[in-house]
């Protein structure tokens, strides 16, 4: 990698346990952050995206039970023989799982602990270790922040945080993605939001440039400034007939405004000062970023009075000094005095009613901050740690204070700005249009594997060898689609330009592979049509097997002739010979095994078969040793597809509203077609039984807790 | 055309002395406009420059090339017109020589247009077989139809990048930031340039570490802000503020000893920097206002034009002092920085009329005094300040209405200008096309397609001199005194 300047963030990866994504991760299993996406562990994207912006400090958050896994991984040789491993190497890294975080801690709960132990510098950005991000570099983003965000004078990132809320700076960015176009997912989750577009410099600094002239078209990505957010599924909460409420507040101080209901879903990448820390400790009640945190803050910018009641004033006015600072940014009191946004020509400066000087009394000023500065520096000199005392401070400042007038709070409640790329994903629009996925679903797993398949961009972790000489290239250059490893016999198609392949694979004769993601050392017996299929390590599908939109778990195997589609598959499972499925989750349950006692026969045939497997290839997997002593039980669980309850709901719109009086604007809002209420949705678990089948209905809700520790411990 | 063989020796045989001096010269030849002969003869000097320091710098030879090169260069010119297409797609031979150049910082600003005569020098040259051969490559990136105002071609190209994952290596955040606000305009103004400069210069200094077998003093300036600078140059061409600033910067650390332990050294010289904004701008803006408030009284309307941050401080303080007066802002696209001022006054209470420079004559009627703020004052007493100042000046001087400029003596420098050619800052013409008002949301005018017209050239520059007959009055901190005294206050004020 190039040298590239430091943009002066710490960049937080937050590795949730993944719930969402099951059956793949689970609690025991792999964790989220390393489950394999288009055969890279999903984290490398995140280093990636890091590491192409040149980010020079990374902490990784991570829960107790993942973190042994997790730091062991970027030790093994798995990890340093990529070409991250270097960049790894050259930054600070810290990765850390506090024992007060678990599964059921939010994101702004995780930052709140993190913030209490000090792990964090200054401004930071927020990643989530689920994130898929091509086509808009963090750089890019973090060039909009400064433009829109960074204090004036010296204000780009970093520690010090003395001119929060100066000129209505020094506030948060925010990505919104557009779910739609290739490879959508229907029913997938999206966030509501009410934004007011920024200036045009802005979007034409996330193209890097000032020349060109604004042209904007739908597929541009653009810049606004966040007003409201929620997520879309709790549209039905808010409008209970067909309006949507806007605040009278909202339209008169941004008459312009734009809403979109169902099209952009939260990439939850933010860049965050570091005041925002401080709010989140100050508001203990907030548990999540997206939710809660953005959400407040963007309505604090219109609200009137609702900044002071969060605390704001505190927080933006008075300086924190984060424990573990040197002492240079007392230094930083003294720019007080020089305000350069009111200076500068483009901006409209503040004029103080008191004067605050008078002619011939200003040498006496100078004398007395010549003296406050003096006793500053004396603090310094003795090299001790302790903040200045904030009366002796605040003391010296109050007679110097008036050279700034104080605005309203609301004035400058630092904004949101938010980055919407398209609503619709198209790779071929010019500009192209960035691919920005979360990965937190299996239908969005599957979608975006199989999407990264088919870009000719690198994917993240190249081999070393091409590390090396990264320089030259490895970033235009991709990796060749099928491993050279891979076993292929003759007369079989696989379409090259949107498959993968893993080493070691083997395909036999006369198969049909479109559109598939294989891991490494995956089996593939004679005449197998498969299709927009993801495959984890070391599966085995057997003769004359058709597979259409399924996803299979490690080591899974698929017995003769089964005919599947639209199935999860977890890992381990062994799905019987001349299975006919559709839309169903098959899953090796291990948590239920002591009420189905003695049925152990489709868990031991899998586990031998999977050990055979593994045999066979040749290969070690070691992370699975211990799990397979375990006495396990076949349980398959077919679930009616989550699709079709909100499917409905993706209308989508985004409205401009005349700049109208206000009383009248109460009404206007988009009309949002209620959801049908979520069908009294039913799990029937099969108990896979060699004599026959019995099947027993349990409760969703039953089945989700069984699942995991509920829906609530959001992955982040 | 008849002018220009004295003309080109004179511009061509002292090339290895500074640049500035033949420039001018030339300048004075072509101030009066001639029309586009001249202009064009002016470029065909520029080239003529890049080609002859090709073969090896061989005086003797020029004029002659010369001639052939500009009547050659005129046809191509006229060629590259009609076909639209532009430039021949060869490359510019003259290129590495020309950047071997001494490396003189205005040569390499003016290279991108150099190149492209080079290229058209080129073609014709071919038959003779003198000029080695171009490479292509580079002729790809620079898109063919180029547009540029013959008169200002020598001015450094508008169209900047603004790409962060370009930046050198060692660009601090804070410089970073400051490069884009700058780009950008959010950070406009030569006072305030400069002081957020140094406000990020001293957060480069505070995260600043010599490197092993250094010191402070050797490393710092040179290996260290060098490309800070750099950074910042490539963002906006800098100021002349931020250029006495960051020349007083480097001076201090030169004189900082080798003893001083490293975090000491730091220390003094972030209180050396607070100290310099205090004393050059802060406390000297004080200064200015004291002296500058006591000339507005009862009953006068005070024109201004655009925003001037000190202008602002002294009506502000007028106003205070509860002299009754009125203010006309005037202003003028495409910043509209006097929206600004305006906006500031208004709500502070003053009586403020905002018009734009059309309507000069109107503005100027009732006037009383002219309050201008300043980029720079040039050596020769003429100001250098937001493009239209001077003809608001000019209006005064014929209105008999005394011009009074507020300016620190940071942006005091000994250059001469005489007018707002040789020295001046193109903007990118797309502002000009963009008809909005706000700067949110584009209004693409209906010349917004200007590149693609060949005959259509826009022209936005930033600004112009407006000559000392027509100030009455500059105050600076070192008190009131006529624009000829000006070189006398800017060698007080550096040698201090």
């Amino acid at each position: 990698m190039p040298a590239v300047a430091d943009l002066g963030f710490q960049v937080v990866i937050l590795c949730g346990g993944g719930t969402s994504l099951y059956p793949y991760t689970q609690p025991e299993d792999i964790p989220k952050a390393l489950l394999p996406v288009a055969n890279r562990p999903m984290i490398y994207y995140a280093l990636d995206y890091c590491e192409k912006a040149g980010v020079k400090s990374i902490l990784i958050l991570t829960l107790q039970e993942h973190h042994p896994q997790i730091q062991s991984h970027f030790k093994s040789s798995a990890f340093t023989s990529t070409s991250l491993n270097h960049y790894w190497k050259s930054i600070g890294t810290q990765i850390e799982a506090p024992s007060s975080l678990n599964d059921s801690l939010q994101s702004a709960d995780v930052l709140r602990v993190a913030h209490s132990k000090a792990w964090i510098k200054g401004d930071f950005i927020v990643l989530p270790c689920d994130i898929v991000v091509q086509g808009i570099g963090l750089s890019n983003l973090v060039q909009v922040w400064m433009l829109e965000q960074a204090a004036f004078g010296g204000g780009g990132s970093g520690h010090r945080s003395g001119e929060d809320g100066r000129d209505g700076r020094r506030g948060m960015l925010g990505v919104w993605y557009g779910v739609g176009g290739e490879g959508a997912v229907k029913g997938q989750e999206t966030d509501a939001l009410i934004v007011t577009p920024a200036r045009t410099k802005s979007t034409q600094a996330l193209y890097n440039s000032f020349t060109s002239a604004a042209s904007i078209t739908p597929s541009t990505t653009t810049v606004h400034s966040l007003l409201q957010t929620h997520p879309s599924a709790a549209l039905k909460g808010i409008t209970d007939s067909s309006d949507y409420p806007i605040r009278h507040s909202l339209l008169s101080r941004h008459p312009q405004i734009s809403l979109r209901t169902h099209t952009h879903r939260d990439a939850h990448i933010y860049i965050f000062p570091h005041w925002v820390l401080e709010f989140i400790r100050a508001n203990p009640r907030l548990n999540s970023l997206k939710d809660d945190i953005i959400p407040w803050l963007a309505k604090c910018t219109w609200q009137k009075g609702l900044g002071e009641k969060m605390g704001l004033e505190g927080i933006l006015t008075k300086r924190p000094r984060s424990a573990g600072n040197d002492g240079t940014d007392n230094a930083e009191d003294e720019e007080e005095d020089f305000d350069v946004g009111g200076r500068s020509t483009t901006q409209v400066s503040r004029l103080k009613k008191v004067t605050g000087f008078n002619g011939i009394g200003t040498p006496l000023k100078f004398a007395s901050r010549v003296s406050g500065h003096k006793r500053s520096d004396s603090h310094d000199a003795t090299g001790c740690s302790t903040p200045t005392p904030p009366q002796s401070m605040s003391g010296s400042f109050s007679s110097l204070q008036p050279l700034r007038p104080q605005e309203p709070l609301l004035n400058r409640t630092p904004k949101i700005t938010a980055v919407l790329t398209p609503e619709e994903y198209a790779p071929s629009a010019t500009p192209p249009t960035p691919f920005i996925r979360r990965v937190d679903t299996p239908q969005l797993f599957r979608e975006t594997c199989l999407q990264l398949a088919k870009t000719d961009v690198a994917l993240p972790g190249q081999p070393a060898t091409s590390a090396n000489t990264v320089e030259a290239g490895a970033d235009t250059q991709a990796q060749p689609k099928i491993d050279p490893t891979c076993n292929i016999a003759e007369k079989t198609t696989i379409t090259s330009q949107d498959c993968l392949l893993g080493p070691n694979c083997m395909v036999m004769e006369k198969c049909v592979i479109k559109r598939c993601i294989l891991g490494p050392n995956v089996t593939i017996r004679k005449g197998a049509r498969l299709m927009d299929c993801v495959l984890l390590e070391g599966c085995v599908i057997e003769e004359n097997v058709k597979l259409d939109k399924c996803i299979l778990g490690r080591g899974a195997r698929v017995g003769k002739g089964s005919d599947l589609r639209d199935c999860e598959i977890g890992h381990r499972y062994a799905v019987e010979e001349e299975t006919e499925a559709r839309g169903e989750r098959l899953v090796v349950l291990d948590g239920v095994d002591d009420e189905v006692v003695g049925s152990g026969w489709g868990s031991d045939e899998a586990d031998e078969d999977y050990s055979e497997s593994e045999k066979d290839e040749e290969e070690e997997v070691s992370d699975d040793d211990d799990e397979e002593e375990e006495e396990e039980e076949a349980v398959s669980q077919s679930k009616k597809a989550e699709g079709p309850s909100t499917a409905s709901l993706t209308t989508s719109a985004s409205i401009m509203l005349p700049v109208s009086p206000a009383p009248q604007a109460a009404g206007p809002g988009k009309k949002v077609a209620a959801p049908p209420p979520v069908s009294e949705s039913v799990i029937s678990r099969i108990v896979n039984l060699p004599t026959g089948t019995v099947v027993e209905k349990i409760p969703i809700g039953r089945a989700k807790d069984e699942k995991s520790g509920g829906e609530a411990a959001k992955s982040k | 055309m008849s002018t220009s063989p004295p003309a080109v020796p004179a511009g061509a045989t002292p090339k290895s002395v500074t640049p500035k001096a033949p420039k001018q010269q030339k300048l004075k030849e072509d101030k009066p406009q001639k029309g586009k002969e001249d202009k064009a003869q002016k470029r065909d000097d520029a080239g003529a420059k890049a080609g002859i320091s090709a073969p090896g710098g061989e005086a003797k030879l020029n004029p002659k090339q010369l001639k052939e090169l500009k009547k050659a260069e005129k046809q191509a010119r006229r060629a590259a017109d009609k076909a639209t297409a532009g430039v021949a797609p060869g490359g510019k031979p003259e290129v590495g020589p020309g950047g071997d150049k001494k490396g003189k910082p205005q040569q390499g600003a003016k290279s991108p247009w150099i190149e492209k005569k080079g290229g058209k020098v080129e073609k014709v040259e071919k038959g003779s077989g003198a000029t080695p051969v171009a490479h292509t490559g580079q002729a790809a990136t620079e898109k063919a139809p180029k547009k540029e105002i013959p008169l200002f071609r020598h001015l450094e190209s508008p169209g900047r990048k603004v790409n962060l994952a370009g930046s050198h290596k060692d660009v601090h955040p804070a410089i970073l930031a400051l490069g884009l606000q700058m780009a950008s305009y959010d950070i406009c103004g030569s006072s305030a340039r400069c002081v957020a400069t140094l406000l990020a210069f001293k957060r480069v200094i505070e995260d600043y570490t010599t490197p092993p077998h250094t010191t402070l003093t050797r490393n710092l300036s040179s290996h260290h802000l060098s490309p800070q600078i750099e950074h910042l140059r490539s963002a906006r061409p800098m100021s002349i503020s931020m250029r006495n600033a960051i020349r007083w910067l480097k001076l201090e650390i030169s004189t900082i000893s080798i003893d001083i332990p490293e975090h000491t050294a730091k220390e003094l010289l972030l209180e050396k920097i607070d100290n310099y904004i205090r004393e050059k701008i802060t406390i000297a803006d004080q200064a200015i206002v004291a002296t500058a408030v006591e000339k507005i009284v009862d009953g006068d309307v005070i024109v201004t034009f655009a925003k001037s941050n000190i202008v602002q401080m002294v009506l502000a303080e007028a106003h205070r002092k509860k002299i009754k007066f009125r203010v006309v802002v005037v202003d003028s696209r495409p910043l509209m920085e006097g929206a600004q001022m305006c906006q500031a006054l208004s709500e502070f209470g003053i009586d403020c009329t905002y018009t734009l420079i059309h309507a000069l004559s109107y503005a100027i009627r009732d006037a009383t005094k002219v309050y201008l703020g300043a980029h720079a004052m040039l050596s020769n007493g003429h100001l250098y300040s937001r493009v239209g100042t001077a003809a608001l000046a000019m209006y005064a001087k014929e209105f008999e209405i005394p011009v009074i400029v507020c300016c620190e003596s940071i942006k005091f420098t000994d250059k001469v200008g005489l007018d707002s050619i040789v020295t001046n800052e193109l903007a990118l013409p797309d502002d000009l096309t963009n008809l909005s008002i706000t700067r949110y949301q584009p209004i693409v005018g209906k010349l917004s397609k200007w590149r693609d017209i060949p005959n259509l050239n826009i022209l936005n520059i930033m600004y112009d001199v407006t000559p000392a007959e027509n100030i009455t009055l500059v105050i600076t901190e070192y008190g009131s005194l006529p624009p000829s005294s000006v070189p006398v206050v800017h060698r007080l004020s550096t040698n201090q």
